[in-house]
């Protein structure tokens, strides 16, 4: 039942202004635009991108970006949606000075199969990242999630029956 | 010569807005999607983007340079770049920069 109200919402979404499709000769790839759905109380915003191409054994790869007062070293991240839990180890893009702080791109090898799930409006996702083993948690803005979640669900949607074709 | 200069402000915001690089350009809404460069590079499995952002064709801020688009994916060898021109009325207008790479 929730999932079909889930599937109902995303039907009224349009989805093209929020990815880019490529067909190349060993398969699509797909790249959705980032986007901010989660922010810190201290450290402020975190942005992702996704990026899928087919045939390469269901994994996606999830980049980041966001701001901390120092220079840190992030180990691994976690996102967490009801009971879809999306977490490993992460790797390091690059940092960068700013005007408010250290700027973090990260970049993270994900399970695609679980990103429908992922996407699900009705719930309110963290992100957990940990530094030295301290968790930093990214709660999901209401608004920016409750309006995002369809898209990203109907774009892995997208993606999944394509693929099967 | 406050109006004039009211004036002089809202001409140049006018003759200015709608200005985005697009091989076609609406003067009430511009979405094109377009080629920049291909390289001979074999295959992709990244794809990095970097935005400019343009208001009342007064102010524009961002930085969507290729090697910064790369940057954002950590793409080392490009393959091709396309571009993106939004445009609302003028008055808002984005220029996106879409590299794939490996």
């Amino acid at each position: 039942m929730l999932f079909a109200g889930v599937t109902l919402t995303a039907a009224g979404q349009n989805i093209r202004p929020h990815y880019v499709s490529k067909a190349e000769a060993d398969g699509v790839i797909y790249h959705t635009f980032p986007v901010t759905l989660f922010e810190h109380p201290e450290a402020g915003d975190l942005t992702l991108d996704i990026t899928y191409k087919e045939h390469r054994g269901g994994r996606a790869t999830l980049n980041f970006t966001c701001r901390m007062a120092r220079a840190e070293e992030v180990d691994s991240v976690r996102f967490a949606s009801g009971g879809v839990v999306l977490a490993g180890p992460v790797e390091k893009l690059y940092l960068e000075p700013g005007k408010r702080g250290w700027k973090h791109r990260y970049t993270f090898d994900l399970d695609a199969s679980q990103l429908c799930g992922f996407f699900n409006e009705t719930l309110l996702p963290d992100v957990t990242l940990y530094v030295g083993g301290e968790p930093w948690i990214y709660r999901a803005k209401r608004s920016a999630w409750r309006s995002y979640a369809p898209i990203g669900y109907r774009i892995f949607e997208m993606i999944r029956v394509n693929e099967a074709r | 010569m406050k109006k004039f200069l009211a004036c002089a402000f809202f001409a140049a915001a006018v003759l200015g807005t709608g200005c985005v690089k697009s091989p076609v350009v609406g003067g009430v809404y511009t979405d094109v999607k377009d080629g920049l460069a291909v390289t001979g590079n074999a295959g992709s499995s990244k794809v990095g983007t970097a935005e400019v952002k343009g208001y009342v064709g007064v102010v524009a801020m961002g930085d969507a340079s290729i090697q910064t688009a790369a940057r954002e994916a950590g793409i080392t060898r490009i393959h091709h770049v396309d571009y993106q021109s939004k445009s609302y009325v003028g008055v808002y207008t984005i220029y996106t920069i879409i590299v794939y790479g490996d």
